[in-house]
């Protein structure tokens, strides 16, 4: 074996013990590298969204709407939010109040960041949901929903934006009252104001949540830029 | 036997040992590659359908040139993707695709979930779809494969 040549043994002693100190401090780190987790050098890629993906986002054309305590809504007022929207009606017996609790139950989820989620009710039945009625019924499930009615003709074209069918079903019995088949399915606007997510009627509060939460992560990092990773 | 020793010198084996050590030490803790990475990479191909243009316009003559199967199996992770050629707005598990837009929807826990037609106040007339959604496909590929 060769040896590299040292003039001074007391020197070579001290280099010695330098490399053994050296040696001693990596097996040190090693021990700590295994106890700890792994440094991530990248980012961790987001998880897939639970909602189904629509790409392009459909843009919304300017529509004008009323809010449930009188102001005036327009369809430009959805940007730079995130938005649920959801067609429905006060008489419904079983997926609007369905809808609207678990919707509620996704704000909670949220906790402080429930504040970055707008959730907007649009009527299907504007004959009875009258604007105080609208208001009684959204505002007992959350405060901070709003109820969107309109003119018959804004709201069929309110539907006609988002894709959402809302048509008369009389009773069977031929009474006076009558039902509404609707759209059951949730429509996610994005910041830019574009439909790029719909939720089936169903869809667990856990998994809105955690997609609000990813979407308002990715648009407070680019606030310009598009929202979602709508692939895997 | 008495081995000779230089007490004046650095042995080469202890700068080895020394260099593999430093290099372990690197390897251990910089991981590059996180677990989304590697989960990304072995993720099921998109089980996709186009619905080609004119679809409406032959439904509208009663000669039906596109139709979703009843029912599609996917495996978990795997991704469900309808492209829309056609000129009119087509739906598919109540969700509407507009001309030229593309639906994609991720099924990334198993179990059966099903469609349109199962609640009172909703498009009851629309046809029911139902996605099961498996840990691995049965051995007959013609399950998952578009009609």
């Amino acid at each position: 074996m060769h040896a590299l040549p040292m003039n001074r043994p007391g020197l070579a002693r001290s280099v010695q013990w330098l490399v053994l100190a050296v040696l001693g401090g990596a097996l040190g780190v090693l021990a700590v590298a295994w106890v700890l987790p792994p440094v991530r050098l990248t980012e961790p890629a987001d998880a897939p969204l639970n909602g189904a993906a629509l790409t392009p986002p459909r843009p919304i054309p300017d529509l004008t709407l009323q809010r449930s305590d009188g102001a005036p809504f327009h369809t430009a007022d959805l940007r730079g939010q995130l938005s649920l929207v959801f067609f429905g009606y006060t008489f419904c017996p079983d997926v609007c109040p369905l809808t609207l609790s678990e919707l509620k139950q996704v704000r909670g989820l949220l906790g402080s960041d429930a504040d970055q989620l707008h959730v907007y009710f649009v009527t299907v039945d504007p004959a009875r949901d009258t604007a105080e009625r609208l208001h009684r019924y959204v505002k007992a499930f959350d405060p901070a929903f709003e109820g969107l009615t309109g003119e018959p003709a804004a709201l069929a074209s309110m539907r006609a934006a988002f894709g959402a069918i809302g048509e008369r079903r009389d009773a069977p019995d031929g009474g006076p009252n009558y039902f509404m088949d609707h759209t059951a399915a949730l429509f996610l606007v994005d910041t830019s104001g574009g439909i790029s997510l719909v939720y089936a009627y169903g869809t667990p509060p856990g998994q809105l949540a955690d997609d609000v939460r990813q979407l308002a992560r990715q648009a407070h990092a680019a606030p310009t830029g598009p929202t979602g990773r709508h692939s895997p | 036997m008495q081995t000779h020793r230089n007490p004046g010198s650095i042995s080469r084996r202890a700068l080895f040992a020394l260099g593999v050590t430093l290099l372990l030490s690197v390897g251990c803790i910089a991981q590059p590659r996180p677990l989304a990475a590697s989960a990304a990479l072995s993720a099921p191909p998109d089980l996709s359908f186009v619905i080609p243009a004119g679809t409406a316009s032959a439904d509208m003559r009663g000669e039906p040139a596109f139709t979703i199967p009843s029912e599609i199996v996917v495996v978990t992770g795997q991704s469900v993707v309808i492209r829309n050629d056609d000129h009119a707005m087509h739906y598919f598990a109540e969700t509407p695709i507009a001309p030229g837009q593309t639906y994609r929807k991720v099924f990334g826990r198993p179990g059966a979930f099903g469609y349109g037609g199962v609640l009172s106040c909703s498009i009851a007339e629309r046809k029911t779809v139902t996605v099961r959604v498996v840990d691995r496909l049965p051995d007959a590929p013609s399950l998952a494969a578009p009609r």
